[in-house]
């Protein structure tokens, strides 16, 4: 059915509407702090078909996999199964989930005549769904079994009642009941709204006209990205990362892990090819399929139609090609709690590998890790035991005509949103000693990287426990572009109350002692272009500005600065600069 | 005596005079002066060829703290805050809101890196001082913001909103030393937790200060030259006004001056006829925002954003979206067809303005329908160009094989649609239902697109008042003094004590009463209510409840149960065994000015004069169908008249739309009153 312009436009903007619903009702009223501060979630609208046809911006690489859910959600309950009124939970990796553990995937069908005819769907990270130790996400477990506790698609409400079955299962798996039960309670009526407003759409327009949209919808999405892609130079463009594995710095299990990828440009289509990869881990680094797919075709939406909203459509000219038994597409039960590790640096790479054949619409790479951490313990004021998941900022890469930013988020994680120091000293045993920029860690270059932060929590009165899982350390910091030069890559450091000081890439359970002091030091991001052609004028300016200490000026930029005055040395800076510049044709 | 108020917008300045004798209304527009919008606000009094020392009360709205914000024309400011937190600003939330977007740029911080100072000092969450202030520090700070020649001031340290001593000490020493800089502190401002959010005020505040200050100083200047012998008030972004005197040390909570005050039009309005709940909603050329008011008093937000930079104040919770006469209509490389956001603006403005438009707009499509009369735009003293009008939606009529007519209703389902949407997800998101709410359409284009997207929320009852174009300025005369104020306070509701409670009700109490002194309004003046914010424990997002002003044990329980009652209601699922806590006390007080008695028009039979009717339109209703409407003029309307749709009543701001279904009848004030016929709802 051919569908007028007028009615299409007027359903895309409900559809869209109706998965910003979900994120506002999640957003105002959840219980954890990872879902209502840190927005590390997606909501979207799917059809019977399980075709994404209207997403709300949150956690991007959530989305592309909801998808799955809906498939996995057929295959194990049965599509004759469903019934108006049922609310749908998954989290297991390898049925429904597609992540790991601790995300849970809600779901609600939009029954319409008796059929299935859309789904409102939400995936959410929650603060903990049992395993070995709180927080669902670690850097030495082997099988998945120690990660959590594992739910194919379930009925979590069966015809508008609640399954309490299921709920007693949940609460007996967690170690904060109330927060995550509270938590799931928001999803499901989010879900519910979404569903409902999707049968009104169709209670306005017509069934006829609503499948015609949907159609027309996913059409057009692909039509743009088709336009898109036609517009890079044909040719095949690659790009790799060495990273640095799995289990704890002390007990090393997978010690370098190279991802490796290609992307294929051929007139309107294109291919992302993952071979040359390595083989699964032994340790949780592993990527479940599903989530391989939505990470490349995240990539995929930046370099083609950045400024649209998603759909099913947009991916229809998009190939993707994952070796069997590989690191993104492991075989069950091979442990996979870290999987984000990985999908942080495949958008990445996608950047990187298309730089030569788009320079002015790719930046430097960013950081690079969304620097998970994980600190719990028995709150010494109130008796009450807490699990705190964070991510931690960074800085961005340089951009062809402006410097990196600053403090942001990772790619894999979107609008999320930090928690202020002024509510974890409330909510938390700790205090804040730092939040500040992180000075020098930016990469060098003539668009400089942005920088990361230093982030200080001292242990109050209590004894807690730690888990971090930083990558992109120590084979592949922040790269720089086009002469930019690398950022410095993250660490965590642990200022013991005896005056020792450890170094942290991953650690999983690490005790942590009163008076201990946690600081999350982020990376900053690579140049771009070299920084020996950076205007001196920028390079005086991020001295004032301290973003560049005075004692790199002259070996990053070969800038001379004259001290006193506060001056830029001009003649100096030309003579230095030519200087090193033959030395660096030398070499 | 008369009451005067003035509304600077960004084309026009409007003026609205009401004889508090008489209740005669005459509104007066003259162009803004964007350079010294004092000029163009006395040229908007000076329409009306009247001394100002017969105007007892005189209101002012004005764009001048926005367009410092948006332009980035403020003072240079500094900041000062606690040790190991220089950053705040800069880090922000860490958010990226366009998130395929690999080039995505944050908002950058009003104050550069180098002049903000760190000063050692630290307090705890529960107000404990952990580390003293090490004031002699300030010395050195002093020192170097004169060097750098610094005009402006923010103060924000951390968890300050729990004990503000240190801030208070450093501000003491700041107006002794270094007087000729403006000092915001931030608990001055907001005693809210959430750092960044609340350095963010003290910092626009501060940077905002030296400007408005100035600009206050001419204007009272200017108007007392003039003879004006009593106290020039602001509208503030709260719908409230207070005197210049306030607003020069709180200047950021005048960002939204002029637009909220068509929201408290609207209420104010809405009430004198008889209704409690209402949305209203003005549209002009570029945008159009809605606000809902319940029980008489507009709905109000805790936080919002001004590009992109959090002010964590009170507010009007008025909700824009990019839909307004001059939306563009284009077609993407998929071949969808879309409305907006990008918009013609006052310049070139619509294809039929003449002015070099090209592309197709909302107000080309109103023309091709013949909802407008090119022989009477502007009431007849604007030429435009239906040709060209047509023009340009031949165009997107050709790309879809469509005819002009249907082109032209398209465009105009579309920006109804993505508005009925705005007023829907408004009134949902708060868990209430649009029917039972009447809408208040003003602004240019307002009247217009009215009683279509009424008719498809199936919302009852749309009021168009008298000259739409300047409801806003009206509004403002409208308003009530009002002054906001509240403070964090984290407590489980099991176990507070309510006589700490009671303490800080009354400490914020002496707050409100400190500024209604100033501003010479006699304590039994004042209004005050109380809200509590409370949440499940563990939740973050709070509902706010009333509260009572003096809080015993045995009130825990009802507050409780209206919590879980309200978040049944707004999110649709509730938890009442569960144990909650508090968040923050508000109190808001308000200072009720006297309401003038308005002009009554004329009471006329049923059926309007003779002269009223102006004849019939072919208006094109879809499906190769075109209606006859008939077309009234405003002006000739009486009291009493009834008619129904479908209708056009044209005057010299605006053209009110009266669907088929609907039927029209004016009120004593005159009125509009649009309601849907039964078998309409």
């Amino acid at each position: 059915m051919k569908i007028d312009p007028i009615t299409l436009e007027v359903i895309r903007n409900q559809m869209i509407a109706s998965s910003r619903d979900i994120r506002r009702t999640i957003e105002r009223a959840a219980y954890s702090p990872i879902l209502y501060e840190v927005v590390d979630f997606s909501c979207g609208i799917l059809d019977g078909e399980a075709n994404l046809i209207a997403e709300t911006p949150g956690l991007p690489i959530f989305l592309a996999n909801l998808g799955y859910a809906v498939k996995s959600t057929y295959d194990t309950i049965g599509r004759e199964n469903l019934n108006p009124g049922d609310v749908i939970l998954c989290n297991d990796p390898y049925n429904g989930g597609g992540t790991h553990c601790p995300d849970l995937v809600v779901l609600c069908p939009a029954f319409y005549e008796g059929e299935i005819r859309g789904w409102a769907a939400f995936r959410g990270h929650i603060v903990d769904m049992g395993g070995i130790y709180p927080g669902g996400w670690y850097s030495n477990t082997t099988e998945v079994f120690q990660e959590g506790f594992r739910l194919p698609p379930v009925k979590l409400v069966v015809e508008g009642k609640p399954n309490e079955d299921v709920f007693r299962l949940i609460r007996a798996n967690t170690r904060v009941p109330d927060a995550v039960l509270g938590d799931i309670r928001a999803m499901i009526a989010a879900v519910r709204k979404a569903s409902q407003r999707f049968c009104e759409i169709i209670d306005n327009y017509g069934l006829g006209v609503t499948l015609g949209a949907i159609q027309e919808i996913l059409d057009q999405g692909e039509i743009m990205a088709r336009a898109a892609i036609r517009r890079i130079p044909n040719g095949t463009y690659s790009a790799e990362a060495l990273l640095d594995g799995d289990g704890n710095d002390d007990e090393p299990l997978d010690e370098r892990v190279w991802v490796r990828l290609a992307v294929i440009v051929k007139d309107e289509e294109m291919t992302i090819d993952f071979t040359g990869t390595d083989g699964q881990c032994r340790g949780p680094m592993n990527v479940p399929e599903p989530s391989t797919i939505s990470s490349a075709r995240y990539g995929f939406k930046i370099i083609t139609t950045p400024a649209l909203p998603s759909n099913e459509g947009f991916f229809r000219p998009l190939k993707i090609i994952i070796p069997e038994g590989s690191l993104l597409k492991p075989q069950f039960p091979a442990a996979c709690a870290m999987w984000p590790v990985p999908t942080t640096t495949i958008p990445d790479l996608i950047l990187k590998a298309l730089a030569p054949a788009m320079p002015d619409r790719v930046r430097a790479g960013h950081f690079g890790d969304s620097m998970a951490n994980f600190i719990y313990g028995t709150d010494p004021r109130t008796g009450r035991y807490y699990v705190c998941a964070e991510g931690d900022a960074g800085g961005y890469g340089g951009k062809p005509d402006d410097d990196g930013e600053p403090a942001l988020f990772s790619m894999d994680l979107g609008d999320t949103y930090n928690v202020p120091v002024e509510v974890a000293e409330v909510r938390y045993p700790w205090r804040v000693e730092r939040f500040e920029l992180h000075q020098d860690s930016g990469g060098p270059g003539k668009y400089r990287g942005g920088l990361g932060v230093l982030r200080d929590y001292r242990i109050i009165g209590h004894k807690a426990g730690l888990t971090v899982t930083t990558d992109r350390v120590k084979y592949t910091p922040p790269w720089g572009l086009f002469g930019g030069k690398d950022g410095k890559p993250s660490i965590t450091v642990v200022y013991r109350n005896d005056g020792k000081e450890e170094r942290w890439r991953k650690i999983s359970n690490l005790p942590l002692d009163q008076n201990d002091v946690v600081s999350f030091q982020t990376g900053g991001g690579g140049g771009y272009g070299s920084p020996l052609e950076r205007e001196p004028r920028l390079v005086l300016k991020d001295v004032i500005n301290e973003y560049v200490s005075m004692a790199k000026v002259r070996e990053d930029y070969g800038v001379v600065i004259d001290e006193n005055e506060m001056k830029i040395d001009l003649d100096a800076t030309k003579g230095l600069r030519n200087k090193m510049r033959e030395s660096q044709e030398r070499t | 005596m008369y009451r005067l108020s003035t509304d600077v917008g960004g084309t026009f300045t409007d003026g609205v005079l009401l004889d508090e004798t008489t209740g005669k209304i005459e509104v007066s527009k003259v162009s803004s002066t964007p350079k010294n919008p004092a000029i163009g606000t006395i040229q908007s009094m000076e329409r009306f060829e009247i001394p100002l020392n017969e105007v007892s009360f005189l209101v002012h709205g004005t764009t001048v703290v926005i367009n410092a914000l948006i332009e980035g024309k403020g003072a240079k400011t500094a900041l000062i805050t606690t040790k190991g937190f220089r950053d705040v600003l800069e880090i922000g939330r860490s958010n990226r809101t366009e998130m395929y977007n690999a080039l995505y740029k944050k908002p950058t911080p009003l104050v550069p890196r180098y002049l903000i100072l760190e000063i050692k000092e630290r307090m705890g969450a529960n107000g404990e001082v952990l580390i003293p202030l090490e004031i002699s520090d300030l010395t050195q700070i002093i020192e170097h913001l004169r060097k750098e020649e610094v005009e402006s001031i923010a103060v924000c340290l951390l968890n300050s909103y729990a004990n503000p001593k240190h801030e208070e000490e450093i501000g003491r020493l700041l107006n002794d030393q270094y007087p000729e800089v403006t000092v915001s502190l931030s608990h001055n401002i907001t005693r809210r937790y959430y750092e960044y959010e609340r350095t963010s005020t003290t910092v626009q505040n501060a940077y905002v200060m030296p400007v408005v200050q100035g600009y206050l100083r001419s204007l009272e200047e200017e108007i007392t030259e003039r003879r004006f012998q009593s106290v020039l008030q602001v509208m503030q972004s709260n719908g409230g006004i207070m005197t210049s005197a306030v607003a020069r040390e709180i200047p950021i909570s005048m960002v939204e001056s002029g637009p909220v005050a068509g929201a408290i039009g609207g209420a104010q309005l809405a009430s004198m006829i008889g209704y409690k709940n209402v949305i209203t909603y003005d549209m002009g050329g570029t945008t159009a925002k809605a606000s809902i008011i319940r029980g008489g008093l507009p709905e109000t937000t805790d936080q919002y954003l001004i590009e992109g930079r959090p002010i964590l104040l009170p507010v009007v919770d008025m909700r824009e979206i990019g839909a307004g006469g001059g939306s563009i209509a284009w077609i993407d490389e998929a071949g969808a067809l879309h409305v907006g956001p990008q918009s013609a603006g006052a310049e070139p403005g619509p294809a039929c303005y003449m002015r070099g438009g090209v592309e197709p707009t909302v107000t080309d499509a109103n023309l091709q329908l013949a909802i407008l009369d090119p022989e009477y735009f502007l009431g007849g003293k604007m030429e435009i160009s239906p040709q060209l009008g047509r023009e340009a939606i031949q165009k997107v009529a050709d790309y879809f094989d469509l005819s002009l007519d249907e082109t032209a209703l398209g465009i105009i389902k579309i920006v109804n649609t993505n508005m009925s949407g705005l007023l829907q997800s408004m009134t949902v998101k708060r868990g209430y239902d649009p029917r039972e709410f009447a809408v208040v359409a003003f602004g240019g284009a307002g009247p217009i697109h009215a009683a279509a997207i009424a008719k498809e929320l199936s919302i009852p009852t749309v009021i168009v008042p008298p000259s739409p174009g300047v409801f806003s300025a009206w509004g403002m005369l409208m308003a009530d003094l009002r002054h906001d104020f509240g403070q964090t306070y984290i407590k489980p509701m099991g176990d507070t004590d309510v006589e700490s409670i009671n303490g800080i009700f009354r400490e914020l109490e002496v707050r409100v009463k400190d500024l209604f002194e100033r501003e010479n309004i006699p304590d039994e003046s004042m209004v005050v209510s109380y809200e509590i914010d409370l949440r499940y424990c563990g939740q973050e997002h709070t509902l706010s409840v009333p509260a009572p002003s003096k809080l015993a044990d045995a009130d825990r329980e009802a507050l409780g149960k209206s919590f879980d009652a309200l978040h049944l209601k707004v999110y649709g699922h509730n938890a009442p065994e569960e144990s909650k806590e508090i968040v923050s006390l508000k109190v808001m007080s308000i200072a009720k000015v006297r309401k003038p008695v308005l002009e009554t028009i004329a009471r006329g039979s049923e059926a309007p004069v003779p002269e009223a009717r102006l004849g019939e339109r072919k208006v094109y209703v879809g499906n190769g169908r075109y209606q006859e409407f008939s077309i009234y003029h405003r002006d000739k309307l009486l009291s009493g008249n009834t008619f129904s749709g479908p209708a056009l009543i044209e005057e010299a701001t605006a053209t009110t739309v009266v669907e088929a279904d609907q039927t029209c009848s004016v009120d004593q004030y005159g009125d509009l009153i649009i309601t849907l016929n039964q078998e309409g709802l």
